[in-house]
């Protein structure tokens, strides 16, 4: 049974693998390389209306919608593509619906591109803190489990926390789960979490080894 | 009685959970002034929730366009008649030369802009490159001196300092040579030098009476001063009347044969100069002679750099005594004076630095010039070629120790004035200790972007949530009954006094400390649900989960050092949660753990 486990995680991760090293991870709107038209409206608008006119035109392609400015009489549709076409589609939807006049429809919009967000940039900050808290880890553990072997304990709680790691990224990149700002969240919830589990399993297997050498 | 007992204990337990769970979750209101206030502070949400402000920045693309006729003389491009462009040479200047242009220069741009926020205490931003264009995208939280941190993103913040020019006389300039070059030209004068000579002038100053006469007292007693004036020297041919006049030249004078005496550079020297410099492409120069210690020197002008050292044995420079580099750290500091607040940058060189300032330091100082003035050797502090200062030095700087007042609130001023100076003099320390930016940029847009997760999107969230909880709660209770209930209750409790905790403890929340937050809830249960089964082992169970969770407080304390917001909110929200886990767990957990155990 659990020859079968690890032979599925393996495969897990080498499709993984092989899908990242093609054609990447799919990316959240906002954090890609992505187009943003930027529409000063001048009156107060509702966003579920703006989505709904975006998604019209647009179709299934992913895209954001934000409001911009204070005053609440701007906002942000983000897309990986923006096509001429569709800028003034947009633009003739919007004017409609929200009975801008012709002249002023022109500079009712802008287009600029906004370069992406790099999933390197996000995890950035982490890198040091986690290498640092996983080294002071492995030293308490080496210390406390020393009694089921310093060695042995210490690959199974690195062995863990990596692992864990590389499947949630696996998952991550299988399903097509969108890289967004929860993405460092869940990292870091899967590295808590799996050093509290090996945590708890090496605690009832010291406790085995002291019932052990108590019979 | 023992029964009874333990039925208070649980019964105080749950009544405290509840009245924590109402402070919580719905607050606790007084009345101040004429509506009810909740007296519990916010939580203190991060920009993800709350907006932000994003500034575009693009390389500078401008083109100097300079036209030069067939005599190399500069000419307005309104000057050049239509269709007669081809008789001029275009010359091109790139702000941005092609060649720095760089994804190398780009990325080294993009460091300088993180670490700047950083240094202005920025601890939430995101900074996105175009890695073609080079254009940079930035975003920091939209507060009160969000415009004036974005405004440090585009100097470059070259800092200098330089000779300052009033140190020394001019006596050729490459200016002058060029005007002279072409004028000899028109007069078909092939062989003719260039050279500067003193002139010593006396000047009798002499008061004279209402009617415009002098008494001869009054000559005796008038003052006569030396004045002394440095002029070209332009030998030509004697076939040309030295009164020739060339026009666009001053303080010349044409001569037919070369002067022997008050020689300040030969002629020979200022041939060397001109084709020397012409050869490394250094056209704006001049040379000067300093007023101080009588060397004559080539002083490149016009923001190059020199690119020969000596000519002749005469030096060559640009004027810069020191740079950046020599600068180790600037601080800003303030103090009390007689005339209010003065707010100083501390400005600390390194090694190389100090030795230079102690040289720079001894040799600026008020000193006798050739004229026998005693006057102030300055220099000039610059910042991106503007002059920010101009000043001498009292003594010499031995410690590398440089301090310079850059701001004064007098002693009524209020506290906004001096927090403005002092922030004012904090950028600008920012840009002495990070690096000259490769590539100069220009401020593009910039905008107010509101968040995603508005009040709707929170409160459907937090339903959902609500929802799931009550949902499991529920299974909980029927599957368990007593044990399920109390654990839920316990929950809940935790929940409460955790989100109690946060508010009070000034805890920045951001999406990692909300994923905090959730794991602790979720620590507890794990604890509580073993401790409730194993009920009277609670103490067993207790040093079994601080071992387990050690490695949690120490991910907690090390990321609670980190500087990036997301990464502290992670921690500081771990370490309040986990101290709470402890009070809460000793206090009210106990107590229900025990009540679930009685029959």
């Amino acid at each position: 049974m659990k020859k079968i486990g690890y032979i599925v995680l393996a495969v897990i991760v080498i499709v993984a693998a092989v899908i990242v090293a093609t054609i990447g991870f799919n990316v959240d709107v906002s954090f890609s390389d992505h187009k943003e038209m930027r529409v000063n409206l001048g009156k107060e608008y509702n966003i579920a209306e703006v989505y709904s006119i975006v998604q019209s035109v647009m179709g299934k392609e992913s895209v954001a919608v934000s409001g911009a400015e204070k005053f609440n009489d701007a906002f942000i549709i983000k897309a990986k593509n923006l096509s001429d076409e569709q800028v003034t589609s947009l633009k003739d939807k919007i004017a409609e619906k929200y009975e801008i006049a012709e002249e002023n429809k022109e500079n009712l919009a802008t287009v600029n591109y906004v370069p992406g967000y790099r999933i390197r940039d996000m995890v950035e900050p982490f890198i040091l803190p986690v290498i640092l808290s996983s080294i002071a880890i492995l030293i308490y553990i080496a210390i406390r489990y020393k009694k089921l072997g310093i060695t042995r304990t210490v690959i199974v709680q690195f062995a863990t926390m990596i692992f864990a790691e590389i499947l949630l990224v696996s998952i991550y990149a299988i399903a097509r789960i969108p890289v967004n700002r929860l993405f460092v969240p869940a990292m870091l919830s899967v590295y808590v979490l799996s050093i509290i589990a090996c945590n708890i399993q090496l605690t009832k297997q010291l406790e085995e080894k002291k019932e052990q050498v108590k019979e | 009685m023992n029964k009874k007992n333990n039925t208070l204990k649980i019964t105080l337990a749950i009544l405290v959970v509840v009245l924590i769970s109402l402070v919580s979750f719905v607050g606790v209101f007084v009345k101040d002034s004429y509506k009810m206030k909740n007296i519990l502070p916010e939580y203190k949400l991060s920009s993800e929730f709350t907006g932000k402000k994003v500034l575009s920045i693009t390389p500078d693309d401008t083109v100097t366009t300079k036209y030069y006729d067939k005599d190399g003389e500069e000419i307005e491009e309104s000057k050049i008649e239509e269709g007669k462009e081809e008789e001029y040479t275009k010359e091109e200047t790139a702000t941005n030369p092609k060649n720095i242009l760089t994804n190398e220069n780009f990325e080294k741009s993009k460091k300088i802009i993180e670490k700047r926020l950083e240094l202005l205490g920025v601890n939430e931003y995101q900074v996105r490159k175009n890695s073609n264009s080079g254009e940079m995208y930035i975003s920091v939280p939209d507060n009160s001196y969000a415009d004036e941190i974005l405004s440090e993103m585009t100097p470059g913040g070259k800092f200098e300092i330089v000779e300052n020019t009033g140190n020394s006389n001019s006596l050729v300039t490459s200016k002058d040579l060029q005007i002279l070059e072409k004028r000899m030209k028109e007069l078909n004068v092939e062989d003719y030098k260039v050279l500067a000579i003193k002139e010593e002038n006396k000047e009798e100053n002499t008061t004279q009476d209402d009617d415009n006469t002098t008494s001869s007292e009054e000559q005796d007693e008038s003052a006569s001063e030396n004045k002394v004036a440095y002029k070209m020297a332009i030998v030509v041919p004697d076939s040309v009347s030295t009164d020739t006049a060339i026009e666009g030249l001053s303080d010349y004078v044409l001569v037919n044969s070369e002067p022997t005496e008050n020689v300040q550079i030969s002629a020979n020297d200022v041939k060397s100069i001109k084709d020397k410099l012409a050869e490394v492409g250094n056209k704006n120069y001049e040379i000067r002679k300093d007023k101080f210690n009588g060397q004559v020197f080539v002083l490149i002008t016009e923001k190059d750099e020199a690119k020969v050292s000596e000519i002749n044995g005469i030096k060559v420079t640009d004027g810069v005594l020191m740079d950046k580099k020599d600068i180790k750290e600037a601080k800003v500091g303030y103090g009390s004076t007689s005339n209010g607040t003065a707010i100083f940058i501390n400005i600390q060189f390194n090694n190389a630095g100090t030795k230079k300032i102690a040289n720079i330091s001894k040799e600026y100082q008020n000193k006798q010039d050739e004229e026998g003035t005693v006057t102030a050797r300055q220099v000039d502090l610059v910042l991106d070629k503007e002059v920010l200062l101009s000043t001498h030095f009292d003594e010499e700087i031995t410690n590398g120790l440089l301090q310079l007042t850059v701001g004064n609130a007098s002693e009524g001023a209020k506290s906004d004035e001096l927090k403005d100076q002092i922030k004012q003099a904090s950028n600008f320390a920012v840009l002495l200790n990070t690096e000259n930016m490769p590539i100069k940029y220009n401020a593009g847009t910039e905008l107010y972007e509101q968040t995603n997760l508005t009040k709707d999107t929170l409160n459907a969230l937090v339903l959902f949530v609500l929802v799931a909880m009550a949902i499991m709660a529920i299974v909980l209770i029927i599957k368990k009954k007593k044990v399920g209930l109390y654990e839920v209750i316990g929950v809940v409790g935790f929940v409460a006094t955790l989100l109690v905790t946060l508010r009070y403890t000034n805890v920045t929340i951001t999406i990692c400390g909300i994923m905090a937050i959730a794991l602790a809830i979720f620590m507890n249960y794990i604890y509580t649900n073993e401790a409730m089964k194993k009920g009277k082992n609670i103490k067993d169970v207790a040093i079994k989960y601080i071992s387990c969770y050690t490695p949690v407080l120490i991910i907690s304390v090390i990321f609670a050092y980190i500087k990036n917001l997301q990464v502290s909110s992670f921690g500081m929200t771990m370490f309040w949660s986990l101290c709470t886990m402890i009070v809460y767990n000793v206090l009210i957990t106990r107590v229900l753990i025990s009540g679930s155990k009685n029959k």
